[in-house]
């Protein structure tokens, strides 16, 4: 396809590329919509368990009689919906997708995929059930009871398999950056959650030994999953949306396999403070600020490929989402590179900064770059557009100025937390602990309104995503990728 | 721990060796030859450079007057751009 646009395309050719294109788009509609439609239950699942248990924060007695419903099984029964319910679905989704658009294949046997969404969402279902049950194994991240684990495995090497098959069949003999990144987290995950799991729950390690696994795979499983598609889809939403090529592909894969060399060595940060050897802890400080390479090269290539192009935001939805996740992931990043130095994380270590930091990341970057996904994908696949721009800006402002707020509070309140736990007061004597508890409850009060202003945000999202599924508005002009009219009146439609 | 050992070095080596591989396959494919064209690998005949495609999504925000057309739109979203009308966008 390089060729093919060095020179003005004849007919024949872009109404071949154009078949090309619906028919790929055709072999993936039932499964990636599959794995949206459980991602946005989830994700509605996962915030209404957050507003619970954020609530329970700054009102204790809050549905405190319910004993499922106590804000330690809420708690991580939330992280547990949104990871593995919303985060995995919606990256699996986009995943198949770009991967078959990129490889420019059609997926073969989707049912094999579907099994695959099955067994995911079955474990994810099964695991959230029993941690409410009090059942969490309370391990962060891998709260799941260990018998869910092989379920969850069942449901992912479909999923892998199929991606890498379709990238040995493809077509497009070039690899494009997007699809390093997907190739990545492919063979990163498996990696991190087998090691995790053995010797964390089938083989237990003790001790010192025990937190470091947990924080190498709780740090990676972020970063080198969910990051890495979400920096993928940026690589391709963007150019694709303006119509532009990427500003630099030199930078693209610099920041690529910097990341890859990097970002593995960053989780022990996360236990500064903690009973470890200081030069293991030394060695996540350093990988944590060896980031700054690949977010820093991940950042100027976004920024300079969109110049020119900021009047755009205003009027497409997936470059807006997509591009306030790419500010937020430079953001994100940076701040966690600062948060890892020692004097840094002295303040901020077992405080709300931390959580607000998580948020920013996860929320702020990768859910938002997944929303344009959405927006973007979905539509290619029913033959229908969205219902109603109106909601599509609810879903954007409610959603950004939530995360913003709840990143603000959690960032203030978390700081001055962290400077009156870990400093002396005025007077120079400890700040009693239940004065800080109290000073912290208007922050958390912000983030309960934050997160009702995110859910807000999330049905209508889930409106529109179900709006569309049903085919309920107006019909998409035309196959969803011809350009010229002639070519679009010989194509097929490939949905509608 | 031996098993913890043999779980740590067996991965190591199996995933770091694919990375190692990865690496090598790249360079001998010349997957990091001519980067600014390989840049462009993502558009097509159908979706060429210069096209977005996803550019049309709030009516209220165009001019309020537009000449009805069929033909092609120069430089509009290739979803939409060969048969858009006023009507199309009224909801």
């Amino acid at each position: 396809m390089i060729a093919a646009v060095q020179s003005v395309p004849t007919p024949n050719e872009v109404q071949e590329a154009a078949r090309e294109r619906a028919a790929i788009d055709d072999s993936t509609r039932i499964p990636v919509l599959t794995f949206f439609a459980a991602a946005v239950f989830w994700l509605l699942v996962g915030t209404i368990l957050a507003i619970i248990a954020s609530i329970k924060l700054h009102m204790p007695e809050f549905l405190a009689d319910w004993s499922w419903l106590t804000f330690g099984r809420v708690r991580p029964a939330h992280l547990d919906a949104v990871a593995f319910g919303w985060l995995f679905n919606s990256c699996f989704g986009t995943l198949v997708w770009l991967m078959a658009r990129l490889s420019r294949v059609e997926l073969r046997n989707p049912a094999m995929l579907l099994i695959g969404a099955a067994l995911w969402n079955l474990g994810t279902l099964i695991g959230v059930i029993m941690v409410l049950a009090g059942f969490s194994t309370s391990v962060e991240w891998l709260e799941f009871p260990r018998w869910v684990q092989p379920i969850l495995v069942a449901g992912y090497v479909p999923i892998a398999l199929w991606t890498m098959l379709m990238f040995r069949d493809r077509r497009e003999p070039h690899v494009y950056v997007t699809q390093w990144y997907i190739i990545g987290a492919i063979f990163w995950l498996p990696w991190l959650y087998l090691v995790a799991t053995t010797l964390l729950f089938w083989f237990p390690v003790r001790g010192v030994t025990h937190a470091t696994i947990l924080w190498w795979f709780g740090h990676n499983a972020i970063g080198l999953f969910f990051s890495t598609i979400g920096i993928g889809a940026i690589y391709y939403l963007i150019p694709k949306v303006i119509g532009r090529p990427v500003h630099s592909y030199y930078l693209g894969l610099i920041g690529f396999w910097s990341f890859a060399i990097f970002y593995n060595w960053a989780g022990t940060h996360h236990l500064i403070g903690g009973p470890l050897p200081a030069w293991l802890v030394t060695v996540g400080v350093i990988g944590s600020m060896m980031m700054f390479i690949p977010v820093g090269a991940t950042a100027i290539n976004h920024h300079l490929t969109m110049v020119g192009h900021f009047g755009k935001l205003r009027t497409s939805p997936t470059l807006r989402f997509t591009v306030f996740g790419a500010m937020i992931y430079t953001a994100s990043s940076f701040q966690g590179s600062l948060e890892s130095l020692r004097e840094v994380n002295r303040v901020t270590h077992f405080t709300h900064f931390t959580v607000g930091h998580a948020h920013l990341g996860l929320y702020g970057f990768f859910t938002m770059v997944m929303f344009g996904a959405f927006y973007y994908i979905v539509p290619r696949l029913t033959g229908w557009e969205w219902y109603s721009s109106r909601l599509i800006r609810v879903h954007f402002w409610t959603t950004a100025l939530g995360i913003l707020l709840m990143f603000g509070a959690l960032t203030i309140g978390g700081w001055l937390q962290g400077v009156d736990l870990a400093y002396p007061g005025p007077d120079g004597k400890p700040v009693p602990f239940m004065e800080i508890v109290a000073a912290m409850k208007k922050y958390l009060h912000l983030r309960s309104i934050s997160g009702v202003m995110i859910l807000a945000g999330h049905i209508a999202f889930a409106v529109l995503f179900v709006l569309n599924v049903l085919r309920y508005g107006r019909q998409r002009v035309g196959p969803t990728l011809l350009a010229p009219e002639s070519a679009a009146e010989q194509v097929p439609v490939a949905v509608s | 721990m031996t098993v913890g050992y043999v779980v740590l070095l067996g991965t190591v080596t199996v995933f770091g060796g694919a990375a190692l591989f990865a690496f090598w396959w790249a360079v001998k494919t010349g997957q990091f030859d001519h980067p600014d064209q390989q840049a462009t690998s993502i558009f097509g005949p159908d979706e060429p450079i210069g096209m977005p495609t996803d550019d049309v999504l709030y009516p209220s925000e165009r001019p309020a007057v537009r000449p009805r057309r069929t033909e092609p739109l120069p430089l509009l979203g290739s979803r939409f751009a060969h048969r858009i009308t006023e009507g199309d966008w009224e909801s």
